[in-house]
């Protein structure tokens, strides 16, 4: 199984090793570092999956999801964030994402997600 | 002149002398005036008694008999007028008193009668001594009675009465003894008893022992005019000496005749030798009898203006007053203790020569019931409360002698412990009055001290709190990463995908996961590391060479966890080869962080910039500049910038301790800060340091 992954997070570290752990399993991963590098590469490559955090540099979370979903909302979205509250992911669930895994990450739940998620919609 | 003559002359000039002494010392003071009329009532009988026994005529002889009876009446009860008022009992006594003075006036009405002195006739080795008349015995009796009373008054008020009180009462009532019975040896003859009144001179050994108990127990209240008194008396009786003795010694050896240049040359001399010899008589006194004397309100005052600019730090505030009290009252022992609001006890801040074993007051203890109480100075020797005898014995055992509250808002606050004065003198009230001035100053200040600190320890704490989610995401990241890259590794080898690849490949994967988890480990440790840096109590500064631009870097940082500062708001400039300060590194890295983050709080958030400048001066030292494009201050902020509590911020923003905390620490590390400011454009804190090249 392969698809187009786009990751979304401010912290480089995390993004790299992200990365490499779904390349592994064959997915083409890209990365942004703010919300508007994503928005351009979401517009360009319109990605299968988006992973992104709440807390964003140069923006807020829910403004970046609707902004995506203006421009692509075929993508299936997934909410990466350490922030446990259940109004706010209740909201975000209610505003379309797929699912939401929340940090300290497993990453075998995520893939487990992202594998659920590519399965049912069609390849682009 | 005879033996006899000669001896009352010595007793007029003594008794004229030291009455004169005492009463010009304090011609206000009704003791000083009684002393002054009972020693004119000697010097007048003993003038008498001299001019009598120069008498070559025996109507002369009998006049001067019945003056100096006028005398020896009058002595007696002007004794007990001086006794009452020096002893405080003037009130209860006066009608005894009045009653003794009718009676000597009636003997003085009778002096004038044959009653009192018969004749004169020829005894022993006198030519014209007095027979007794009629009255006379009356008299001896009434004299007597007077004395004795005299004697029993001054045994009893030296039971109840302050040990210092009691030493001065115990001179003075065997002053009183010898003096009296001395010139009692004069009656005998009176009677044809064959008894000679050799006694007689004994009444001089009296004033000798008053000025000694003047001296030693500055009875009356006496002090400074002895020590003048001493000096100027030593000196004349030295420039004397030179002057007789250097006469003496060129008429020898020119011959007579050479008179005027004896003088001359002992003048030379005097005029040489007069001013150094006075200052090594004052010093000689000083050190023997006095130790320095000092003027208290002078030093006081002197004291108190450096409490006020004092570090704010109650250890060093207590250790300097001890420091100072030992220079000015020179106790054999002293000590500070500051309350200890969770055990009620009175714990120990500074010493000098204390034994604290087993020393321990508390709330319960009735001294400090009574010092709080009254707020006044208690003398462990002199005081005589009742129930307070037992803690009495625990005091004088550590050798204290003087306990002072240190009250605040009437509260009790500490209490400052004196031993004995090394030079033995009792504590008189100029010395108490003085120490009550002293503490007053003290317990403002050490108050001050102890609000600061809680102060500044509650600003501590609010530093933390707002790194603290600094902390929790910075050390967060890190852990993430590790927990990625070891899952990552687990679940290829678990999906079999390891085993794809190629022996090589799985080598750098580990590689990579084992540089990044290190890496990420690393960031953890400086950061917990960091934060046990600020976090720390005040330690005990360690004064080394703390490289700058390092230090610099790690605040940054810090300030960067904490999300104070963006890292593109500041920028360090070296302005000199690699140097280093010398400073406590913890506390430098605290005063750049303060500075800094006030200079962050001072700017634009768009265009705002700090740059953190290092450059070094031609004396050795490194000077730093915090330069910021804020907003600036007037000069009138600008002037109470380091003063604490000061602060422009709206309330509950800000303590205005930090600057004040900034100032403090620069001190403690021998450095020196200013601060130059100008309105919208910006400020820069300069800092100076020891230091030098790397």
């Amino acid at each position: 199984m392969s698809g187009k992954i786009l990751i979304l997070d401010d912290e480089k570290e995390y993004l790299t090793s992200v990365q490499k752990f779904l390349q592994e399993f064959n997915f083409a991963v890209r990365t942004a570092l703010t919300s508007s590098q994503a928005l351009d590469a979401i517009k360009i490559d319109s990605p299968d999956l988006v992973l992104f955090d709440y807390k964003l540099p140069d923006s807020d979370g829910d403004y970046f999801l609707r902004k995506a979903k203006e421009i692509s909302p075929l993508t299936s979205y997934i909410l990466v964030t350490a922030w446990n509250d259940p109004g706010v992911l209740e909201g975000f669930k209610k505003m379309g994402v797929t699912d939401i895994v929340l940090k300290p990450i497993d990453l075998e739940k995520l893939l487990k997600s992202i594998q659920d998620i590519l399965k049912r919609i069609p390849l682009k | 002149m005879s033996f006899w003559a000669l001896a009352a002359l010595i007793n007029s000039l003594a008794a004229t002398g030291f009455g004169l002494f005492v009463y010009l010392n304090n011609k206000k003071n009704t003791t000083n005036i009684s002393w002054g009329l009972f020693s004119a009532t000697i010097a007048f009988w003993s003038y008498s008694y001299f001019l009598w026994q120069i008498s070559n005529q025996e109507s002369l002889a009998l006049f001067w008999c019945r003056t100096l009876t006028i005398g020896s009446i009058f002595i007696p009860v002007t004794f007990l007028h001086f006794l009452l008022i020096w002893l405080d009992i003037y009130k209860p006594k006066k009608k005894i008193l009045i009653f003794c003075y009718l009676i000597s006036i009636v003997a003085f009405v009778l002096n004038f009668t044959p009653l009192i002195v018969e004749k004169v006739r020829y005894i022993s080795f006198f030519k014209y001594w007095p027979k007794a008349g009629p009255a006379y015995f009356s008299f001896l009796i009434f004299w007597w009675w007077v004395i004795v009373y005299c004697w029993c008054l001054m045994y009893r008020a030296m039971q109840t009465s302050s040990p210092t009180k009691r030493n001065q009462i115990f001179y003075v009532f065997i002053a009183a003894v010898i003096g009296f019975s001395g010139g009692f040896t004069n009656y005998p003859l009176w009677y044809g008893i064959k008894v000679l009144p050799y006694g007689n001179i004994l009444v001089s050994v009296y004033v000798g022992l008053m000025a000694y108990a003047i001296v030693r127990h500055r009875l009356m209240d006496i002090e400074v005019l002895v020590k003048k008194t001493l000096v100027f008396a030593s000196l004349f009786t030295i420039v004397f000496g030179i002057f007789v003795g250097t006469a003496l010694l060129i008429q020898q050896f020119v011959g007579v005749g050479s008179n005027f240049l004896g003088f001359a040359i002992s003048s030379l001399i005097i005029i040489f030798t007069v001013r150094p010899l006075e200052i090594l008589l004052v010093r000689v006194t000083d050190k023997y009898l006095f130790q320095k004397k000092y003027d208290y309100r002078h030093l006081i005052n002197e004291f108190m203006d450096e409490l006020k600019t004092m570090v704010l730090n109650a250890n060093d505030i207590a250790q300097s007053t001890i420091d100072f009290l030992n220079t000015s009252i020179r106790p054999a022992s002293a000590a500070i203790f500051m309350h200890n609001k969770f055990t009620s006890q009175y714990d120990l801040i500074a010493s000098s020569d204390f034994k604290d074993g087993a020393f321990n007051i508390s709330d319960g203890s009735n001294i400090i019931k009574i010092l709080a109480d009254t707020g006044k100075i208690l003398n462990i020797k002199s005081d005589n409360r009742p129930g307070l005898a037992l803690e009495k014995i625990q005091f004088a055992e550590l050798g204290i002698e003087i306990i002072a509250p240190l009250l605040v808002h009437k509260e009790l606050i500490g209490v400052l412990c004196l031993g004995k004065k090394k030079s033995d003198e009792d504590y008189a009230e100029d010395d108490i009055e003085a120490l009550s001035g002293l503490s007053g100053a003290l317990s403002i200040s050490l108050n001050n001290a102890q609000l600061f600190d809680e102060r500044a320890d509650a600003e501590k704490r609010a530093l933390v709190g707002t790194i603290a989610t600094g902390i929790n995401h910075e050390v967060g990241n890190p852990l993430n990463i590790i927990t990625i890259k070891l899952d990552t590794f687990r679940i290829l080898a678990k999906e079999g995908l390891l085993e794809k690849k190629s022996k090589e490949q799985i080598i750098e994967d580990v590689n990579e996961i084992a540089k990044i988890c290190l890496h990420s480990a690393q960031r953890i440790s400086e950061i917990t590391k960091q934060v046990s840096e600020f976090a720390k109590p005040d330690k005990k500064l360690v004064l080394g060479r703390v490289n700058i631009s390092e230090a610099i870097d790690e605040t940054v940082t810090f300030l960067k966890h904490g999300m104070i500062l963006d890292a593109d708001k500041i920028e360090k400039q070296m302005r000199c080869e690699p140097v280093y300060v010398t400073a406590d590194r913890g506390q430098l890295k605290q005063i750049l962080f303060n500075l800094i983050k006030n200079a962050s709080h001072a700017i634009d958030k768009e265009k705002g910039k700090i740059i953190v400048s290092v450059d070094k001066n031609g004396n050795g030292e490194v000077i730093i500049k915090i330069i910021d494009n804020g907003h600036g201050m007037p000069k009138e902020v600008m002037e109470k910038v380091f003063t604490p509590f000061f602060t422009t911020k709206e309330p509950g923003k800000g303590t205005g301790l930090g600057l004040a905390l900034v100032k403090i620490m620069i001190d403690r590390n021998g450095g020196r800060i200013n601060v130059e400011s100008q309105e919208g454009k910006g400020t820069a804190f300069i800092l100076i340091f020891k230091g030098g090249l790397l």
